[in-house]
């Protein structure tokens, strides 16, 4: 068993027992889970009749596979899902001319780890679907192909085992835009347990000592924006990597560039400051201590969604010229505010548990790749202008990447307008419960 | 798993100060175990010699840089069929973050060193990026022509090297152990490039102070076994500051179990034939990036390999030595129940592989070393089962590789037999290898239709106690 299914079940076990604890109760959970072995292959091939030449991506064939073997996770609710894991897949495409001359190979590690769970389709039949936050979905990578948007509506037919576990076996097909999918199972998902977790007779938790409790005052300001505009976009441009190493990535004399356009218009934007103060402050006085600086302030950046648009491009030397549109909510936003600047960044961060929206269904880097080693764009909003009517956030990218085959800049800039709605401001109390 | 490897390096020293068994393994009982950050916890059989110190250090190593190799079939080179046709490149990049594993062995005044350069992403990608190969081989008519396809194949994962340790001196080169630059697509392997790789060779104490840089960029060119080629590095290896893991005491304090133990040793030679049928895979999407798209032919896995084995039971010392030759099938009476029997023979080279394949109008042969390989003896109830595969591939897949395309081999045993246990009493067993399998590796389908026959003559049965030490240190000692 790898060490991050052993860590999986720990956790698993480790909350479990937590939870179990904490209701006092006394329980002896059993956690069971599949240990999945077979393979998963999903093939793609652009079909004219989809149009495929709108994007240039008329003779494009690829698949992802993946292989399961040893592995396994647990879980003690009803109805786990299936972990279906593999951190050394690899997606694969190539595109030919109709005269079978080849203008772009692309094979590219992926780490997939897709949760499936098991449900009653239509006629009594079993199937399994993509559960909810499923943590790295398949996708073609940086190669041409389907994204992970366009992977996630699969379902495999299932037969049900008994108690033995699940075969999931058989092939669905669908449509992503310009490609036919089909994804091949041979997957059988065998009941794995682990042994139960838990106590029956727990142990009483030992009274905590009483925390003491005092008051003490916060002044507070709060200013609110909505967004009223949008314009620009930004991106990178990129190339194959420079030296003969573009060569075992097939990337020798590739150009191509991303587009990220998006759209927060209508949605808005806080900001707040607090600190412990001895006295009473009025509004006026919070709200001047927040444009100060004497405040320690923070926004809500991180819950924005606007509709965002990236379009991808790649030409080849090959006479590959592949342009695609991809849409959806743009969720990469954080912020950090030190001297006095509130700073927007445009980063996955440390956790890559989204989809990526810098990728699209031509060959080129992913947003990981881009944002390497930074984020891809920042915009920094002074605290001193906090209040004011009207605020300007210009996203500036900048810098340069290198990965995957492909070495670019990040470029461009899109300017946002905010208009501000509210501002609040004054002193509470709070109660604050320490040992 | 690397580190495992070294562990199992040092179980082998702890037994061999302990006088038990030379070569450690699982049925020996004889297991170290590392446990994460500073503690490390050793289990060995036998007592360790007094005076002998054993100390791990652990170097974090960050990594930049590319080995690339371009490539292509050099007819005045003496390319085969198929070689002549083949040209590409092939690169690897090692993962950011790595380790340098070193274990000093000091006894009766010297110290002797183990090294492992590990590549590993830790709890794995995206919490660390792995190390990857990547490859795009051309396989067209050398007189131009019609026909033809292009390869491309990425191959990510753990990886590990194995410095050279030369007396004082940790002599490091790349790619060095395992291919680093195998994939599915043809191409030198990483034997032919001996001449043009980096390499870098340092007093050990040198490295052991970390926090210096080693730089294996280089540039060169090959030719070798039909290919010619340039093979270029950028790669530099940034060690951070040495973290000692602590020393095995060479004292151990606490006995806790006694085990009797009975070894049959053997002299096996595993000789005779696995073709293996291959063909592409009949899904566009899958063969066609592998260029794999009316492949067919096959791959002859020809091992030959003679040497040592111990067959061993293993049983807590209350049970008579009876029933473990029981467990052997060297005696008819005697109960073999909760007695394990089992043991891996592994070695690194011996024999060859031959492939011979076509795709359309173009045929690529080549004959090539066989590589690792290892057979599992297991007691089934009142059977032998016995099961032949590349090293490691009884549990993790690896490659059979040639210069030629071709897929990995599978994930298990490439040949299995069995045979009645009670014939382990006799002094030569002959035990065939016939069961092969059907599978199934990315861009192709392959079948094993193996005749392999296993040829074991007895050396002599062993029968002893050993004991189980335990002992528990941290990096204080």
């Amino acid at each position: 068993m790898k060490i991050r299914a052993l860590a999986v079940l720990v956790v698993a076990g480790c909350a479990a027992v937590l939870a179990a604890c904490a209701l006092g109760k006394t329980t002896r959970q059993k956690v069971t889970g599949y240990a999945p072995t077979g393979t998963l292959t999903f093939t793609w091939q652009a079909e004219a009749a989809l149009g495929c030449a709108t994007e240039g991506l008329c003779g494009t064939v690829g698949s992802l596979s993946m292989n399961f073997a040893n592995y396994s996770t647990g879980s003690s609710g009803r109805n786990p899902p299936i972990d279906l894991q593999d951190d050394d897949a690899v997606a694969r495409s190539v595109q030919t001319t109709p005269s079978g001359q080849t203008q772009e190979a692309c094979a590219d590690p992926e780490s997939v780890d897709l949760n499936v769970v098991v449900r009653r389709a239509a006629a009594g039949h079993l199937e399994a679907v993509v559960a909810s936050g499923s943590p790295l979905l398949p996708s073609a990578g940086t190669c041409a192909g389907p994204t992970e948007q366009d992977l996630e509506p699969l379902t495999i037919p299932v037969r049900s085992l008994g108690r033995r576990g699940y075969e999931l076996t058989g092939a669905d097909s669908f449509v992503a835009g310009p490609f036919e999918v089909t994804v091949t199972s041979h997957v059988d998902a065998a009941t794995a347990s682990f042994g139960a977790i838990g106590t029956s007779r727990p142990v009483p938790p030992r009274p905590a000592p009483a925390a003491k409790r005092r008051h003490e005052l916060e002044e507070d300001a709060t200013v609110v924006y909505r967004v009223q505009s949008a314009s620009g976009s930004l991106g990178a441009s990129f190339a194959g990597i420079a030296g003969t190493a573009c060569q075992s990535y097939g990337t020798c004399d590739d150009q191509g560039a991303v587009n990220l356009t998006f759209s927060p218009t209508g949605q808005e934007l806080s900001f707040t400051g607090t600190r412990i103060v001895k006295r009473r402050v009025g509004a006026a006085a919070a709200l001047r201590d927040l444009k100060d600086g004497r405040l320690t302030v923070s926004d809500d950046s991180f819950g924005l969604r606007p509709p965002a648009s990236v379009t991808g491009t790649l030409m080849a030397p090959g006479g590959l010229a592949c342009q695609d549109t991809q849409t959806g909510d743009f969720t990469w936003f954080q912020s950090s505010v030190t001297r006095g600047l509130d700073v927007i960044s445009l980063d996955p961060g440390p956790s890559p548990f989204v989809g990526d929206p810098l990728r699209t269904r031509c060959p080129g880097p992913t947003g990981l790749d881009i944002a390497r080693s930074g984020a891809i764009a920042h915009a920094s909003i002074a605290v001193g202008q906090l209040g004011s009517q009207t605020l300007s956030a210009t996203f500036s990218a900048a810098g340069s990447f290198a990965g995957d085959g492909y070495a670019g800049q990040r470029e461009g800039s899109i300017v946002v307008t905010l208009a501000r709605v509210s501002q609040t401001g004054g002193t509470r109390k709070l109660t604050i419960y320490a040992r | 798993m690397s580190r495992r490897r070294l562990l199992t390096a040092i179980a082998t020293i702890l037994c061999t100060l302990a006088g038990g068994p030379v070569t450690a393994s699982a049925a020996s009982g004889a297991t170290v175990s590392s446990g994460t950050g500073s503690s490390v916890s050793v289990f060995a059989v036998g007592t360790a010699a007094a005076g002998a110190r054993i100390t791990f250090v652990d170097i974090p190593v960050r990594a930049t840089g590319t080995l690339s190799v371009v490539f292509q079939g050099d007819p005045p080179n003496g390319c085969v069929a198929g070689a002549c046709s083949l040209s590409g490149a092939v690169s690897w990049s090692p993962a950011p973050a790595g380790e340098l594993f070193v274990i000093a062995t000091r006894l009766h005044h010297r110290t002797t060193y183990q090294a492992e350069l590990n590549f590993e992403p830790g709890f794995g990608y995206p919490f660390g990026e792995p190390g990857y190969t990547t490859a795009r081989v051309n396989w067209t008519p050398i007189a131009g022509g019609s026909g033809g396809s292009t390869c491309a194949d990425a191959v990510a994962g753990d990886q590990a090297l194995t410095p050279v340790v030369r007396g004082t001196r940790l002599l490091l080169s790349l790619p060095q152990g395992p291919d680093l630059l195998e994939t599915r697509c043809g191409g030198p392997l990483a034997s032919d490039l001996t001449a043009a790789v980096p390499q870098l060779s340092l007093p050990i104490r040198q490295i052991l102070r970390g926090q210096r840089t080693l730089d294996l960029s280089t540039t060169g060119s090959f030719a070798a076994h039909g290919f010619s080629g340039s093979v270029s590095s950028t790669i530099t290896l940034a060690l951070g500051r040495p973290q000692d893991q602590g020393q095995v005491p060479s004292t151990v304090s606490t006995t806790t179990r006694r085990y009797r133990e009975v070894d049959l040793r053997v002299r096996a030679h595993l000789g005779g034939v696995a073709p293996i049928q291959l063909a592409g895979d009949a899904d566009q999407g899958s063969c066609e990036p592998l260029g794999a798209c009316g492949l067919s032919g096959s791959e002859t896995v020809s091992p030959d390999v003679t040497q040592t084995a111990d067959l061993i039971a293993t049983a807590p010392v209350t049970r008579p030595a009876r029933d473990l030759l029981a467990a052997l099938g060297l005696v008819r009476t005697g109960s073999t129940r909760g007695i394990g029997a089992f043991n891996l023979m592994d070695w690194q080279s011996g024999g060859t592989l031959q492939a011979n394949l076509q795709e359309g109008a173009l045929t690529c042969t080549d004959t090539a070393p066989l590589g690792p390989g290892e057979i599992l003896f297991q007691r089934e109830g009142a059977r032998l089962d016995v099961a032949y595969g590349e090293s490691g591939d009884l549990g993790v897949g690896s490659s059979l590789r040639t210069r030629c395309p071709g897929p990995f081999g599978p994930q298990g045993a490439l040949a299995t037999g069995s045979i009645p246990l009670r014939d382990l009493a006799r002094h030569t067993i002959t035990i065939r290898l016939t069961r092969g399998l059907s599978y199934i590796d990315d861009g192709y389908t392959a079948t094993a239709r193996p005749d392999l026959t296993l040829t074991l003559t007895r050396i002599r049965v062993i029968s002893r106690t050993v004991q189980q030490i335990e002992s528990s240190s941290s990096s204080s000692l």
